[in-house]
């Protein structure tokens, strides 16, 4: 995920991110820890319906981790943007139910790297998927 | 690998035998119900040069044996449990490891399943800083 000054907060072309498009909430911020909720529409779901498909996990690591930046940056003028460096996922089990929730935190927080991690659970609580991800940040000058 | 067949003493003391582990100097606080953890006092000859802070190569050993003590003190008691192997394993260098001290590195089973277990790990200063954090997938053979 890359993101850039304006679109810290609106998209500048007014269109619609990746991420409005998978249709994520966040349902609790803390500085650096985040609470996120993704309805599943039948679109996000694996052949057969009943299971999330793992690109969609995959995006919710990022998106989720994103937003524990977020969280961290929103409203520090000197941090411009970010991007990912490197994501990985561990796959625990399939996710069904009609719903994923995440729980993402900042690990640690350098001047141009930071690492966040991220746990996705099914509806029914069991963990989903394991994630780690590195971003590159931008500052100004 | 570990088989189950070679634990013939406490899983504490077996996994403390394991020649790589006992070349490192690892000593195992504790292995219960899917969790672990594990101590190093760092010595000279595990640094980077000038022993400013601890190779990187040993953090990934110690992500590696904190999972796998995890994993043997949860699968362990299966009746049909024979042994486990690590096949993946990724690591997060979140800041370096000072050349002195010890390290504390503690293990957690995420999910065990009939051939696969994923297991994440951390490591910490004795200070209690985060220095890694890192995931392992392991084959469980079954009897």
């Amino acid at each position: 995920m890359i993101m850039t000054g304006a679109s810290k907060k609106v998209a500048p072309d007014g269109a619609v991110h990746f991420s409005q498009h998978l249709g994520f909430a966040v349902e609790r911020s803390e500085p650096g820890h985040v609470w996120l909720r993704l309805p599943v529409a039948p679109h996000l779901r694996n052949r057969g319906g009943r299971n999330v498909h793992g690109g969609v996990l995959a995006a919710f690591v990022d998106s989720a981790v994103g937003a524990a930046l977020h969280s961290l940056y929103d409203s520090d003028p000197s941090v411009t943007g970010w991007g990912t460096l490197e994501l990985n996922v561990s796959y625990l089990t399939p996710a069904a139910g009609d719903e994923v929730t995440a729980e993402a935190r900042v690990l640690r927080a350098g001047r141009s790297v930071v690492v966040g991690e991220v746990t996705i659970f099914a509806a029914d609580g069991t963990p989903a998927a394991a994630g780690r991800a590195s971003y590159l940040l931008r500052r100004e000058g | 690998m570990v088989r189950s067949q070679d634990v013939t003493e406490s899983i504490c003391d077996f996994w403390e035998s394991i020649p790589f582990s006992r070349h490192l100097g690892i000593r195992v606080e504790e292995m219960a119900e899917g969790r672990s953890r594990l101590r190093l006092s760092v010595k000279p000859e595990l640094c980077n040069l000038a022993s400013s802070s601890v190779h990187g190569g040993v953090l990934s050993s110690l992500v590696d044996a904190a999972a796998g003590a995890a994993l043997l003190s949860m699968a362990q008691g299966q009746a049909d449990y024979a042994g486990q192997t690590t096949v993946e394993l990724n690591v997060s260098y979140l800041s370096a490891a000072p050349g002195r001290g010890d390290l504390v590195a503690e293990g957690n089973v995420l999910r065990l399943g009939r051939t696969l277990a994923v297991v994440e790990a951390e490591v910490r200063t004795d200070e209690g800083e985060l220095v890694v954090k890192g995931r392992g997938t392991f084959k469980v053979w079954r009897s």
